[in-house]
């Protein structure tokens, strides 16, 4: 159900004034009476809702974003620092990993041969598990 | 009937409106281009935001994280026209994520259930009540419409926005429009009539 005159009545709805004629038109085409009926209502919400909007300034909107802005660039700069850290301590330990190594080969050795006991490995998973929750514990109540 | 606002703007205003560079690769928008632009585009905003969400809090909180968005997203736009549309887009996709969070969190839902009673036909109500009777006709009859079919209507009829327009704000295919346009009208339509009746 399209009508021809739709375009003309929207934009007679839009100015405010419907002539006669095209008021006689809406009231026997269904598309255009449809028209007018939705058009129409919507155009005279869209005016009390452009007059209530309880709008911030300008200013206010502007300055909100600008320290909104600034804050986030700083918290891409800290987490990009932070990245660079982490890959800088990598390649540091894996440096002195390739440097140092082949002097402790026999330590190692030594090492691996220990035997661990059930207690020493309990103890040794509960303080590997124990020592990131305390310290976040600690870091907490600060 | 107050007169409406022109959406599409006038070949004046048409002009490139490239931002200058302030922030590296990023091209973002100066304060006083920010402030030109606001006084023109706000007012629209907060009204299909309050209308689209029927909330009027939810619009303020969505009006300024749309200006956020859209002023971070630094894009040169072709003209004004289209970096409104950008705009409008942007707080679409807003509250559309506000509506698809709420609607997860089990949070009371925009759209009503389609049995739930009209106000008091406007017809029966004296004057000056009745033009706020047409208004809650209006306000419910919009809660009973798919969101997509509010912001059409919306774009369209309140904004004055061409097909082309409603279908780069919302997503759709400007073919598509028409005849979503036309089936959000008649459902519009049919509701508004029954509850004057």
């Amino acid at each position: 159900m399209i009508c021809t005159r739709e375009d003309e009545l929207l934009d007679a709805l839009g100015r405010g004034f419907v002539g006669p004629e095209l008021e006689h038109h809406a009231t026997v085409c269904d598309a255009c009476r449809e028209l007018r009926s939705v058009a129409g209502a919507l155009l005279d919400e869209r005016a009390v809702a452009m007059s209530e909007a309880p709008l911030p300034s300008a200013g206010t909107v502007w300055f909100r974003m600008q320290m909104r802005h600034r804050q986030e660039t700083q918290d891409a700069a800290r987490r990009s620092l932070l990245v660079g850290q982490a890959v800088t301590i990598a390649i540091a330990l894996v440096l002195a990993f390739a440097v140092f190594a082949p002097q402790f080969v026999d330590e190692m050795k030594a090492l691996a041969s220990v035997r661990l006991s059930w207690p020493i490995v309990a103890l040794l998973t509960t303080s590997l598990l124990l020592a990131p929750i305390g310290g976040w514990i600690a870091i907490k109540s600060k | 009937m107050i007169e409406r606002m022109n959406f599409p703007l006038v070949i004046s205003e048409m002009t490139s409106t490239r931002s200058r560079a302030v922030d590296g690769a990023v091209s973002l928008m100066g304060e006083d281009e920010f402030r030109a632009f606001y006084e023109r585009t706000a007012r629209p905003l907060w009204s299909y935001l309050s209308r689209i969400t029927g909330d009027r809090q939810q619009a303020d909180d969505l009006l300024q994280e749309a200006y956020y968005r859209f002023y971070r997203a630094g894009r040169t736009h072709e003209n004004e026209a289209h970096r409104r549309n950008s705009l409008f887009q942007i707080a679409t996709n807003l509250a559309r994520d506000v509506a698809r969070k709420e609607k997860r969190h089990g949070e009371v839902q925009l759209v009503d259930e389609d049995d739930s009673p009209l106000p008091m036909p406007a017809s029966a109500i004296p004057h000056p009540d009745r033009e706020v009777a047409v208004r809650t006709d209006l306000s419910r009859a919009l809660t009973r419409l798919e969101p997509v079919q509010r912001e059409m209507l919306w774009l369209a009829y309140a904004q004055g926005a061409s097909h082309e327009e409603i279908g780069q704000i919302l997503g759709v295919r400007a073919i598509s429009v028409r005849t979503l346009l036309l089936r959000a009208r008649r459902k519009l339509a049919t509701i508004l009539e029954g509850g004057a009746r």
